[in-house]
């Protein structure tokens, strides 16, 4: 069994876009059936918080202030499109 | 008996525990949820109440600094519109209220949108704690108190919560081309406003749009609320600093150097809010969850209304431009509002970003370019006198050097003190 996967969502303050995307990802882990926690990060803290992370979820804009990190990234351009989302995740983390 | 009944209503008048045990129940109530994980989001949930209420400690030592310093140099009175300085002020007098009212909102919020036409779930967090804050604080100052307060407070937050976006609805729908979402962010009035203005008097959007400009996008850092407070709070510590009397200005660091003190106020002030919103991350993280997992269940068919940075993605200019005319409309506010007797509402980086670019965006997608210069001036306008008229609404709340941000904690405040007035005599 893998170690449980840490998913980063990251927005400019990390109290409400970063939110709706956590509870998309919730969503998408669910569906893909991964072991996988999201936490939630403001943009400022989420270089140093992507050391530990598996993944990084931002909206589009705020991928290049994120600068160089090792974990993937992901850039959501709209939010509700969960479909995306899914195959993002999917993609990004070589499910198949 | 008596004892025990004395050391329960003990435990749930401290909002940190009450906040906790919501979350805890919330979580009991999701189906996917064990009693581990209920516990630790519980636990987690009172702690963020804890670490709320550390920053607002932080933040007051500045503001202490800050407010004579303005009252000397300009004799007015300098408020800076945060939200998260206010409300961490706030929740040290009113924060069982403010709990109690949180939840009793999304309840109402839900019944709401089971039993009314207003198909609406309300997403965004952060803005229902401020919004029960504000109610709790404006309807105590009006003579509300008890069970009173707390129904009276949660129904009205219920009804904010699906009304408020039904009134935005016709802006998300325009700025994304459908309807499956809408905007939840207590700034409605202003974004109604703008659009209004901006289809009124601005240009034509499909041909003047600001997303065909070539634009600088260096202003990006602003997005960090980290970096964007910072930089203001040093300005605002200076500006007055400059032009008080010498023998005030060497005094104000006690034996060491004026600057360097100011320095450490306005750092301390960012650090003071970036507590505060921690401690609103780690409570929230446990609670929209479940609130959200639960509305979905009970309404399938509502729809999310969602922070605004999700219109961004469909302006990133327009975002921008909104931001830099809401930051000037609000110097202009802030030179004319001290001489005509209200207070000098210092402009905010971050309403005047998030709020002035979300009326950006939606100014260019009624008005083109110049829509978008339009409704983020618009904005600046609003919220500049909005934060001065709300401060009586406040009572002695009103007397602190924080207020709120955005329009519609604003003109609620407001709306609910005129009330008061009315009926009070």
């Amino acid at each position: 069994m893998a170690k449980r996967l840490k998913i980063l969502a990251v927005c400019g303050m990390g109290i409400g876009t970063s939110m709706l995307l956590k509870m998309q990802l919730d969503k998408v882990i669910k569906n893909l059936d991964i072991d996988a926690d999201v936490d939630l990060a403001d943009i400022s803290t989420a270089r140093g918080m992507a050391v530990n992370a598996d993944l990084i979820v931002t909206s589009n804009e705020l991928v290049d202030r994120i600068g160089d990190v090792t974990a993937p990234i992901i850039a959501v351009a709209n939010f509700m499109d969960l479909d995306s989302l899914t195959e993002g995740v999917r993609s990004a983390l070589k499910l198949d | 008996m008596s004892e025990v009944i004395s050391f329960l209503v003990d435990l749930l008048s401290v909002p940190a525990i009450l906040t906790g045990l919501v979350a805890f129940v919330g979580y009991l109530a999701m189906k996917e949820k064990n009693f581990s994980d209920a516990l630790a989001g519980g636990i987690k949930a009172s702690i963020g109440f804890f670490i709320l209420v550390a920053g607002a400690v932080t933040l007051i030592g500045s503001l202490d600094v800050l407010g004579p310093m303005i009252e000397e140099a300009f004799n007015v009175q300098g408020v800076i519109p945060n939200n998260e300085a206010i409300v961490a002020i706030a929740v040290g007098e009113v924060g069982q209220a403010a709990a109690l009212i949180m939840v009793l909102g999304f309840v109402f919020n839900i019944l709401f949108a089971r039993f009314t036409p207003f198909k609406y779930i309300w997403l965004t967090g952060h803005h229902s704690l401020y919004m029960a804050t504000l109610l709790a604080v404006t309807f105590s100052v009006i003579g509300l108190n008890g069970v009173v307060l707390w129904l009276v407070g949660g129904v009205v937050l219920g009804f904010l919560q699906v009304i408020l976006p039904r009134w935005t609805q016709h802006l998300a729908t325009k700025v994304a081309g459908n309807d499956d979402w809408t905007i939840g962010h207590f700034s409605s009035l202003s974004y109604v406003v703008a659009g209004w203005v901006a289809k009124v008097t601005g240009g034509d959007p499909d041909t003047t749009s600001a997303e065909d400009m070539d634009f600088p996008k260096g202003l990006g850092f602003l997005r960090e609320s980290l970096v964007s407070t910072g930089l203001i709070m040093l300005i605002i510590f200076l500006v007055p600093a400059l032009f008080l009397p010498g023998a005030s200005r060497a005094a104000l660091g006690g034996g060491s150097n004026w600057f360097v003190f100011l320095l450490i106020q306005s750092l301390t002030f960012s650090a003071g809010v970036a507590v505060v919103i921690y401690g609103v991350r780690v409570i929230l993280a446990e609670i929209v969850p479940a609130f959200s997992g639960i509305a979905e269940r009970l309404v399938p068919d509502a729809k999310p209304a969602l922070d605004i940075p999700v219109v961004f993605p469909f302006g990133a200019n327009s975002v921008i431009i909104g931001f830099l005319s809401s930051f000037v409309a609000g110097v202009v506010m802030l030179l004319i509002m001290g001489p005509i007797g209200l207070a000098a509402i210092v402009p905010g980086l971050v309403p005047h970003f998030f709020v002035g670019g979300g009326a950006g965006v939606i100014g260019n997608a009624f008005g083109g370019r110049r829509g978008a210069i339009i409704g983020g001036f618009v904005n600046g306008i609003i919220i500049s006198l909005g934060a001065a008229l709300l401060l009586p609404a406040m009572g002695s709340l009103g007397l602190e050097n924080a207020t709120y941000g955005d329009a519609d904690f604003q003109w609620v405040g407001i709306l609910i003190s005129l009330i008061g007035r009315l009926f009070g005599g």
